[in-house]
């Protein structure tokens, strides 16, 4: 296996990628605000047009009322409930501001939406400036006036109400900037050169045993192919044979990671309304949904552990070759799904896929690293995996949002299509694993099942996490948000938040936990924190609220599922020591899908039962139920070496 | 072909006029309604003959008009079960009470038990006893109850102006007026107003029709904010005493009923309109009488839509403008 150099060392804000991107992010966020500025102030003239005849109905349909009361003998002066049907009219239309009606010496007799005084320094404002924070219309009633105001902001409220789709749209425009420039650089200037180094090195020390094997047809390849050619006459002269040397595109696996989840999580803030919608007829739409979700994650827990056992065999292109396809059939068909049960079918389908892609990807990177770079190598996956976390559902949200919910599940299965055709370029077929992995022995998982603290870890900890997770997150989050109101693209955004809180502090949490060696501690934190979240979006229900909660978890969660891998390992640090670290893994991550395939149908049971705001405080009780008895039942662990961590999803 | 469409033509014509004395003797052989009334026919009554109308039913209608005077009714009743209408249709609490008892204590001696019996204008069928409990039925009666809900009626209120404390001037004498009045004390605790009861009459003497202006003057006394009439004969027999000692003290009044507003001085309602509760009670009528429905199994019902309505000389009379947002759906009455 070829080796990944050590990273040098840097602060987190240090080194030159850093400063390209936020070069590149700001020059990017300049130039998009003043393009949607400019093209704002460009349509203002329309815009006016289109507000000035809004308010021409909304005044004619206030005058008519005004004039039948007065036709029946109500006297203007003594008109009662202007203030309401004012109200009833903002409420179609928020832009509207205040309305009033004036007598012929200007003084106000009745006024709506702000104060008397308020409305007459405005049109006083108007009269004097001919520019106010309100656009006037007004109508004549006999010797009474009527005037109703119009928020001038509202001119740009096309440019408002589209900023976070701009800001999302901008944050996806630079994640994938990023991953295509890291791939192509990688691939096209890293790789040969760090090659390049190596051949260069073994000529210097005379060995002429090394052939420049990275293919590139560029400056870099032509100039190696002519040191290539050199090696090969003067290994010749001296009676050896050098032999091609070349590095894995380990990079590769970074991009198809990050395309298998993005296909799936594009549909993410919708997945619970649009499969109550389809499965309404068969079941509780509520009750449906939860299902359809818990048999796709139940079908991930189960595939998972099967398609490791034949990844050896099959090899990781293949594999993921199948598990595109698979997932590519099952989102197209829940785009068209008409029922429960093809929609159970399809959603089977892209968990077996999901599961599939992910096993071919984590083997990939087995077999193309060595003990000394896994962890980077991992690492390469997992963070294509969280980047898609967090562009996922923002952007999916939009997409839906627009064209609707059945487009954006076509658009993943779009995604997921893409990454079968980029799999070929992007997996190196030549890498295989040279040795299956160990199957681990009843007797071990016996044993381990005996390591009380091991036990308690996944029941109270890891099976937990990932219940609340889908059941939370996934699955009663977009259902509350629909309640309060929120669109769908609002409802991705607070997805996302849990990706970008996770991503943003993940790196500082992982180091404090390293530092204090308190694998433990983070567990029981993050779990606090957890329930701290979903109580109060259960006490106090609503839009910031719910984003709040999300936010916790997406901190919780990067405070304390690192941490649990480590505690399981150094938990069993004996049954490690005899049976190897195989079976502690197994166990956590089955525990842990087996949680995430409960957690839909739970959250289900529970929105159904008491409703959806009663269904997070009672989530949340059993958030602070577990991590008590966590607490309670894992006793005081002594500190000792520390495993290394990986990602996990 | 042609052979067999004029086969087909003169098999239909010879079966039409073998059908032909059968629907003749339907045509001769109506049902026979028995109407007990008590003050005449009014559009109630309207509703109910014009659904028959509509649906082409052949029905006879015996008037019984007590014309105010409940002494009259044991005479109706002994009519009645000499000669057997196919059903019997009672008007207002009074006499359905008389007619049919209450659920728990019918005399046969005294109640018709063998014919069905569809009411109208009962305000509180339950509270009465006119209607079983809910879950169980009586056999030979049901009807239409034409009070909106009592709910619905303090939102109607205050929909107009705010409502604090309600006046009730109402018969002691009357079991729905007490009823009524109960409710009303009840749903004041929920709804956060206080309910100012006014009877008149008790046990020993009757209601005095010269009493009513004594009653409302105490009301506005009190800090009454509207009068309230709800179903109580009595005082829609002197309605317009109430309304004017209403004018004479800057009170306005709702009522529960239509006629109160429509023939009245009651500023505002929301009512049921008496000709769709009696197109109601026909729907019931024709399932007992044409589908042969026992009465039992069919539901006592109110209506699901009731009319705002606002009688605009009285806003006038006590400058209480209706507030803008009512003349959208609310009926008025110049």
């Amino acid at each position: 296996m070829t080796a990944i150099p050590a990273k040098r060392k840097t602060g987190f804000f240090g080194g030159t990628i850093w400063i390209l991107l936020l070069v590149s992010v700001v020059a990017l966020c300049i130039s998009l605000v003043g393009i949607s500025w400019r093209a704002a102030n460009l349509a203002e003239n329309d815009l006016r047009i289109d507000m000035g005849k809004k308010a021409q109905i909304e005044i004619h349909v206030l005058a008519t009322k005004i004039e039948r009361a007065e036709r029946l003998g109500i006297p203007i002066p003594d008109l009662v409930g202007f203030a309401d049907l004012f109200a009833g009219m903002q409420a179609g239309d928020p832009d509207l501001m205040f309305a009033a009606i004036r007598d012929s010496g200007g003084m106000i007799l009745h006024a709506a939406g702000v104060s008397k005084t308020d409305i007459a320094s405005s049109l006083e404002q108007g009269n004097d400036a001919g520019d106010t924070s309100h656009i006037v219309t007004w109508r004549q009633l006999g010797a009474y006036q009527l005037v109703i105001g119009h928020d001038r902001a509202a001119l740009m409220r096309p440019l408002t109400d589209n900023l976070f789709d701009i800001v999302v749209v901008l944050v996806v425009a630079l994640a994938l900037s990023f991953e295509l420039m890291l791939l192509v650089l990688t691939v096209n200037v890293a790789l040969p050169v760090r090659v390049a180094s190596r051949v260069l090195d073994n000529m210097r020390d005379g060995k002429f045993s090394l052939l420049h094997g990275q293919s590139s047809r560029d400056e870099i390849g032509q100039f190696m192919a002519r040191i290539n050619a050199v090696i090969t006459s003067t290994a010749r002269n001296i009676g050896a044979k050098a032999k091609p040397a070349r590095e894995v595109r380990l990079i590769g696996v970074r991009m198809l990671a990050f395309l298998f989840v993005l296909s799936e999580e594009l549909a993410r803030p919708i997945m619970p309304t649009f499969f109550a919608e389809v499965t309404a007829g068969t079941m509780d739409g509520q009750l449906g949904a939860g299902t359809v979700m818990a048999i796709h994650l139940l079908m991930i827990a189960i595939a998972m552990p099967l398609c490791s056992l034949v990844q050896g065999r099959i090899g990781s292109l293949r594999m993921y070759l199948v598990g595109a396809g698979l997932a590519t059939i099952g989102l197209f068909g829940t785009a068209f799904a008409g029922g429960f049960w093809d929609l159970v079918i399809w959603r089977a389908f892209s968990g077996f896929g999901y599961a599939t892609t992910f096993v071919a990807c984590q083997g990939y990177v087995l077999d193309a690293t060595s003990d000394k770079n896994r962890t980077q190598g991992s690492a390469m996956m997992v963070s294509g995996i969280m980047l898609a976390d967090i562009c996922g559902p923002a952007i999916g949200g939009i997409i839906a949002s627009h064209v609707g919910s059945a487009v954006a599940f076509m658009m993943g299965g779009g995604v997921a299509l893409l990454s079968v055709a980029l799999a070929f370029l992007l997996i190196d077929g030549a890498v295989r694993g040279d040795k299956a992995p160990p199957v681990p022995t009843k007797a071990a998982f016996r044993a381990l099942l005996r390591n009380r603290r091991f036990v308690v870890l996944v029941l109270f900890a890891a099976a937990p996490a990932k219940l609340i997770l889908s059941g939370f997150l996934y699955y009663m989050v977009p259902f509350a948000l629909w309640q309060t109101g929120a669109n769908i693209a609002e409802m991705g955004r607070v997805i996302m938040i849990y990706g970008l809180v996770a991503l943003l502090s993940g790196w500082f949490i992982a180091r404090w936990t390293d530092a204090k060696q308190a694998e433990t501690r983070a567990v029981g934190i993050g779990g606090g924190l957890t329930a701290l979240g979903l109580i109060g979006a259960g006490l106090v229900p609503g839009f910031g609220m719910m984003a709040l909660a999300v936010g916790l978890l997406g901190l919780a969660h990067a405070t304390s599922i690192p941490a649990q891998l480590s505690a399981s390992l150094k938990l069993s640090k004996d049954f490690v020591d005899l049976h190897g670290s195989g079976p502690v893994l197994a166990v956590l991550r089955l525990s842990e899908r087996l949680g995430g395939a409960l957690g839909p149908i739970s959250g289900a049971w529970l929105v159904v039962t008491f409703g959806v705001v009663d269904a997070m405080l009672y989530m949340g009780l059993f958030a602070l139920f577990c991590v008590i008895c966590f607490e309670i039942l894992i006793g005081k662990v002594p500190k000792d070496t520390t495993p290394q961590a990986e990602g996990t999803k | 072909m042609i052979r067999k469409i004029v086969r087909c033509v003169l098999l239909v014509g010879v079966l039409l006029v073998m059908a032909a004395p059968v629907l003749r003797a339907q045509e001769a052989d109506p049902f026979r309604i028995a109407l007990i009334l008590w003050r005449g026919e009014t559009e109630v009554e309207k509703g109910f003959h014009d659904y028959f109308t509509s649906q082409n039913i052949p029905v006879v209608f015996e008037t019984y008009n007590l014309d105010r005077n409940m002494d009259a009714m044991p005479g109706i009743l002994e009519t009645i079960r000499r000669d057997p209408p196919d059903l019997v249709y009672t008007w207002g609490t009074g006499i359905t009470m008389a007619a049919v008892g209450p659920h728990d204590a019918v005399d046969p001696a005294r109640h018709i038990t063998d014919i069905p019996v569809v009411f109208v204008m009962v305000s509180a069928p339950w509270q009465t006893g006119i209607a079983a409990p809910q879950g169980q039925t009586r056999p030979n009666v049901t009807g239409a109850a034409h009070i909106a809900p009592l709910s619905a009626q303090i939102n109607a209120i205050r929909a107009y102006r705010p409502m604090d404390r309600l006046g009730v001037v109402f018969n002691a004498d009357e079991a729905n007026s007490v009823a009524n009045i109960a409710d009303l004390t009840a749903l004041g605790q929920e709804m956060e107003f206080e309910v100012l009861p006014a009877p008149l009459g008790d046990g020993d003497s009757p209601a005095n029709p010269e009493d009513i202006a004594g009653k409302v003057a105490e009301l506005a006394k009190q800090g009454a904010d509207f009068l309230y009439i709800g179903p109580d004969n009595f005082i829609g027999t002197y309605r317009d005493i109430l309304t004017g000692a209403g004018f004479d003290n800057g009170l306005a009044t709702f009522s529960a009923t239509e006629l109160e507003i429509r023939d009245g001085q009651a500023m505002f309602g929301l009512v049921s309109r008496y000709e769709l509760v009696g197109r109601l009670a026909a729907t019931k009528a024709v399932q007992i009488l044409r589908d042969n429905v026992a009465p039992g199994d069919i539901p006592v019902e109110t209506l699901e839509r009731f009319s705002y309505l606002i009688r605009l000389s009285a806003a006038k009379r006590l400058e209480l403008y209706p507030p803008l947002p009512l003349l959208d759906y609310a009926e008025i009455i110049e």
